[in-house]
């Protein structure tokens, strides 16, 4: 029986509909996947290359996806693999770790026109960018999104209970560090 | 059951409950407030239109279209090759005329420097001496 999803899919995928298709998916997606990004990033500038080319990558690979997972789930994986990249990309053109990177980024948003935070939603911001790749992703995603570990879990690609010791690692180092400082 | 619109005395703005809902499922969709990040104004609706743009300038020309290309270039291809071989006539033509005139010249020259008038006559044809004769009796 088609789905409401691959009724949607197969008129992405058909030529004569996909573009009508394609301005839904996108008008529907942007914000989601946007936000995604930019907790990744963190600059606005950056977020915005990076959601043009995940959107880019979703419309020339959308023929490829077989429906093993949700699209959603498709797309925001599409989303952190080019937010990681980019990172990386970043990073290793000045010749920084990629956390070196985004260490800098943090650093830097209280110069940021598009950051309102405080002082506390500042050191955050700091904490969280100081963890490891695997732990950021995953506090971001479960933190701020409140997803659940079984989608993370499809996203990136990682067992549960191994995402449940992660973010469980992350708070714990935030808590200490949050604590330290205030 | 208690007729709730008799009792209840207060109003809201016009419109107050459409703007709540589309509020309530705006922030459903984004934690930016959370996280103190902001964007530049109108930013996703230029965002939209830009994606949109650029994954149509990637897409391939449909089938009739590429049809109808690939006739241009090959009329293209067809109208370089008859200029370029035209091209080639021309100057192969324009070379022989070249070559002829500067060997008439050198003929006539050769002619002029070691043949004498009765040889010259010699070579040439009976109308052609009346003609000539014609000519140099004007006064």
């Amino acid at each position: 029986m088609s789905t409401p999803q691959s009724i949607f899919v197969n008129a992405l995928k058909d030529p004569i509909n996909k573009e009508e298709a394609f301005r839904r998916l996108v008008s529907e997606y942007k914000e989601r996947l946007y936000w995604h990004i930019r907790k990744l990033v963190l600059d606005h500038d950056d977020a915005n290359d990076v959601i043009q080319n995940t959107f880019i990558k979703i419309y020339l690979n959308i023929d490829g996806f077989k429906e093993n997972s949700t699209l959603f789930t498709w797309m925001y994986r599409i989303a952190t693999n080019e937010a990681l990249n980019f990172i990386n990309s970043k990073a290793s053109k000045m010749g920084l770790q990629n956390k070196d990177w985004i260490e800098a980024k943090a650093d830097r948003l209280m110069a940021d026109s598009y950051f309102d935070g405080d002082e506390a939603a500042h050191l955050l911001q700091k904490v969280v960018a100081r963890l490891p790749e695997k732990q950021r992703i995953v506090f971001n995603m479960k933190y701020f999104d409140g997803m659940t570990y079984e989608a993370i879990a499809e996203i990136v690609d990682t067992s549960v209970g191994a995402l449940k010791a992660s973010y469980h690692h992350a708070v714990k180092k935030i808590k200490t560090e949050m604590n330290d400082k205030f | 059951m208690t007729n709730f619109n008799q009792k209840n005395y207060f109003r809201v703005p016009k419109g107050y409950f459409e703007k709540l809902e589309k509020r309530l499922i705006r922030n459903s969709k984004s934690s930016s407030k959370k996280l103190y990040f902001n964007v530049p104004s109108g930013y996703f609706d230029t965002l939209e239109e830009a994606v949109v743009r650029k994954a149509r300038s990637l897409t391939p020309p449909k089938t009739h279209e590429r049809k109808a290309n690939a006739l241009y270039y090959f009329a293209g291809i067809a109208a370089s090759l008859t200029l370029v071989f035209n091209l080639i006539q021309y100057q192969q033509n324009q070379v022989i005329e070249i070559e002829d005139q500067a060997l008439n010249d050198y003929i006539e020259n050769y002619y002029m420097d070691n043949l004498d008038s009765y040889e010259m006559l010699s070579m040439m044809e009976d109308s052609e001496i009346e003609l000539l004769s014609d000519f140099s009796n004007k006064p």
